[in-house]
């Protein structure tokens, strides 16, 4: 088994693969990293829509998805994160182990050169431009897609949250583009984007599966060798402000259940990304948390109430599901358990059991080759340890380490979506 | 408690292996071993689930009827104890567990990287002994409630409930799993007990380890703990269900940015045990081919705008339903009836392209490899095989025989495209009239 293998393919390109025989699949994706910027998010974004129907050498939806059957049924899909202030487009295929094939055939070479010819080849029409008819069907569909935000509640709570607590930052601007910029697109911005991310994004494209990986890794080289690379974008790095008052908005919606969102700041946490992750692990990451048991289960007052966190950004999100009278009833007791761990720690009992479900979280990560190849990605960008060294830094967390961070926790933001309740307000609060 | 009958299951073709036990006490256990895992999930299940709530408790009593939902408000009310809780005893181990529900089974699971056999006492053990006081069970509806109330707001679980009703007169798969908050209030601790006594039978249970683990020690506490119990002996009493669907269309009003959709062809379930696998495999070959992503059906469709990338189809399969759902978004719903009718019926007529049948075919093979990549979900899927008897591999060796030919006359006999449902959800703005 390698664990991590990583070697430049040209200027600004990495390759990076993980080997485990075990895993009986083949994982291949390309990142290409780019600043999150509001005049160039949706036009990056409909690139991950437009690459995943088509290609010059299959330009049709039903020829190219004929393709990834004659693949055993080859996965190949596009996506679009935002990881502090950058924006990353990702394109993957997954394709069973060569030696599965009914006939002997090299299917990850093929499903390797598939994924390139999507995004380096492909269809464009006699103007050099991606074809004005799929174009607008994408764009659309990107339109759909935020658009339909609304659809899942609680995402959409929590994305609302978000522009509210990161106004003015980074965090607020939405990875997909908002929906004006999406129907201003034209060919030629989403031309011009990829244009962009070929000659500047930071590209890292790993390989994590059970092997043929230096087949994979010749075609990648042999691709991306053909780019004439600009300069590379440097990754932006961004932290959360912290608040002067307690932002609060409350948003009117028909819903039955209403969704309560409360977001903390603590300041750069980077070195700390371990104990805050134990943090919210005690707080709401799993059904011993005391969110769970005492807010759900003594309290009955929510089917969930969660606690996440970015110790990037410095921030701690704890959301629930609530009847609207009980939301102040649930906003409190959110917040005194974080005040009692700011004042009297948390037991060793806690600690011990986060520390144990966490361990084997870590653990277990290694039999998933999605989990893994997300891991080493954003390994790679934002600077963590491998898995054993993450894992031996969750060992050293002690109690003091958490009551501080605790403390270190204000009171930022307060959403709520619910049935009725007036109309959206902005009041001041003394955090 | 000793095992009676042992057979391994094997599929040169997948080069995998699994081991299929019968205890004395009627109890099957399923065992996927994979020492290269980091870690081990087990399922211990029930052959009970949201469509069981009409049966006879045993031969020559009286049919008795339960309240809508009981079956996932037991799952809740199993993890309590008298000292507390299950999680808070998977909490000293670090072991991930939890429990859902469905139509037809309940099943009870956790993940763990170490200290297995502690993991799988707990499981055996808070399964094995009810726990209900009055005050439990009434504090428990706060948190249904809420679960349901979460459901009720979300768009997606609402189409699919809307079209279930829709396609189904009678079945009980039409009630949402989690009842509504009206049923769940006649849930008593007497009924609690009755629905645990008469369903939680071994005969009717299913103990599954997929991953990394020690085969003998985990038959070693099967024997050990796991409780002499009666055989089952409930009779269910699926109602007469008519071939026709209830309703044509359904639409309802909520919050959503664009109509949402299911739409639903109802065919005949498949009655005789030995040919219900094999007609379940044609239903989702024939479903590929008519409205996949390689169909003449998703192209036209998808460049005309009528659907988009949300656009997916599926086979819904149980005891006494069959059908072939669709769902996705789409501001044209009359255009795509019109359109899954004609695919259906130019489908008798011509068939499929040889390419995108073989393209299919492949597809569901390589299906086939990839369940046993995840232990998570292939212990569940061997709580399905258990309860369906069948094997994981039959699938594998019934696509590598089927042909187009086989298709086309699956669809001519069993799809009737006028037996077609659709459920609307629309944006609050637009019409509806549930």
């Amino acid at each position: 088994m390698r664990e991590f293998h990583r070697l430049a393919l040209g200027k600004g390109v990495h390759f990076t693969s993980c080997i485990r025989p075990k895993y009986k699949i083949n994982r291949m994706s390309i990142y290409f990293v780019l600043p999150l910027r509001k005049n160039e998010a949706s036009a990056n974004a409909v690139l991950s829509c437009l690459f995943t129907k088509s290609c010059r050498k299959f330009p049709t939806i039903t020829a190219f998805s004929d393709e990834m059957g004659r693949l055993y049924g080859a996965d190949l899909y596009g996506n679009v994160h935002k990881i502090e202030g950058n924006q990353v487009l990702s394109f993957t295929v997954e394709v069973i182990d060569d030696s599965y094939a009914l006939t002997p055939e090299d299917l990850t070479r093929q499903a390797a050169e598939l994924l390139c010819d999507a995004v380096l080849d492909p269809l464009l029409d006699e103007t050099g431009n991606f074809p004005e008819e799929s174009f607008r069907l994408e764009q659309q569909m990107l339109l759909d897609t935020v658009l339909s935000e609304q659809n899942n509640k609680r995402s959409y709570a929590l994305a609302q949250f978000r522009r509210v607590m990161f106004a003015g930052e980074d965090g607020s601007l939405s990875k997909l583009g908002e929906a004006e910029d999406i129907r201003n697109l034209t060919v030629k911005d989403a031309k011009e984007a990829w244009l962009r991310m070929l000659s500047s994004a930071k590209i890292e494209i790993t390989f994590t599966g059970s092997g043929h990986e230096e087949e994979a890794k010749a075609v990648f080289a042999r691709r991306f060798g053909e780019l004439s690379r600009d300069k590379i974008y440097r990754l932006r790095r961004s932290g959360h402000k912290m608040p002067v008052e307690v932002k609060r908005v409350t948003e009117q919606m028909p819903v039955k259940q209403a969704k309560l969102v409360v977001g903390y700041a603590l300041g750069p946490a980077r070195e700390q990304r371990v104990a805050l992750k134990v943090l919210s692990c005690i707080l709401g990451s799993s059904p011993s948390s005391r969110f769970f048991v005492n807010i759900r289960e003594k309290e009955s007052l929510c089917y969930y109430c969660a606690a996440r966190s970015s110790a990037y950004q410095g921030v701690m999100i704890a959301d629930c599901g609530v009847e609207k009278e009980n939301v102040t009833r649930a906003e409190n007791a959110i917040q005194r358990e974080i005040d009692s761990i700011a004042a009297d720690g948390c037991s060793k009992e806690e600690l011990e059991i986060a520390l144990r479900y966490l361990a084997t979280a870590y653990r277990s990560a290694s039999d998933s080759v999605s989990t893994m190849d997300w891991w080493n990605f954003t390994r790679i960008l934002q600077g963590g340890g491998t898995l054993a060294h993450e894992f031996s830094l969750l060992q050293q967390v002690d109690p003091e380490e958490i009551r501080q961070l605790a403390g270190k926790l204000k009171k930022d933001t307060v959403y709520l979506l619910c049935m009725e309740g007036g109309e959206e307000q902005v009041e001041d609060d003394q955090a | 408690m000793k095992t009676i009958k042992r057979k391994t299951c094997a599929s040169l073709l997948l080069r995998e292996s699994y081991e299929l036990l019968e205890l004395e006490s009627g109890l099957k256990v399923v065992l996927y071993q994979d020492p290269t895992a980091s870690s081990a999930t087990a399922c211990f299940a029930v052959h009970y689930g949201s469509t069981d709530n009409r049966f006879i408790p045993k031969e020559g009593e009286e049919p008795i009827c339960v309240p809508e939902g009981i079956a996932h408000y037991l799952e809740h009310k199993l993890f309590e104890d008298e000292n507390g809780d299950a999680f808070a005893r998977f909490s000293e181990t670090g072991a991930s567990a939890n429990a859902f529900t469905s139509g037809d089974k309940t099943v009870f699971y956790f993940t763990a990287t170490d200290r297995f056999e502690e993991n799988l006492t707990i499981l055996l053990d808070f399964v094995s002994t009810p726990y209900f006081t009055r005050e439990t069970v009434e504090k428990e509806q706060g948190i249904i409630a809420q679960e349901i109330g979460m459901y009720d707001d979300n768009p997606f679980w609402q189409s699919y409930f809307l079209l279930l009703q829709s396609l189904y007169h009678h079945h009980s798969i039409r009630i949402d799993t989690a009842g509504s908050v009206e049923s769940i209030r006649q849930i008593t601790p007497e009924l609690l007990h009755r629905c645990y006594d008469l369903f939680y039978r071994p005969q009717n249970m299913v103990l599954t380890a997929a991953g990394n683990f020690n085969r003998d020690r985990l038959l070693e506490l099967c024997q050990t703990l796991l409780p002499k119990r009666p055989d089952f002996e409930v009779i269910r009493m699926p109602e007469e269900e008519p071939y026709p669907v209830r309703v044509k269309r359904t639409e309802k009003k909520m919050p959503v940015s664009k109509p949402l959709f299911t739409l639903g062809i109802k065919m005949h379930p498949e009655e005789d045990k030995e040919k219900r696998l094999k007609k379940y495999v044609l239903a989702c070959v024939a479903t590929e081919c008519l409205f996949g992503e390689s169909s003449p059906f998703y192209r036209e469709m998808y460049d005309a705008g009528v659907i988009n990338s949300c656009f997916d189809c599926s086979v819904l399969e149980g005891d006494g339903y069959l059908a072939i759902l669709c769902d996705g978004e789409t501001e044209q719903a009359d255009l795509l009836i019109d359109a899954a009718k004609r695919r259906i019926r130019d489908f008798k007529e011509k068939g499929c392209d040889e390419n995108s049948f073989e393209g299919i075919r492949r597809t569901e093979y390589g299906k086939q490899i990839r369940q046993f990549t995840d232990m998570g979900d292939l212990a569940v899927q061997l709580v399905d095989a258990a309860f369906c008897a069948y094997t994981l591999f039959e699938t594998a060796e019934i696509l590598k025989e089927i042909t187009a030919e086989e298709i086309q006359q699956f669809v001519s006999k069993e799809l009737d495209p006028e037996n077609l449902s659709i459920a609307l959800i629309l944006p609050e703005e637009s019409g509806g009239n549930q």
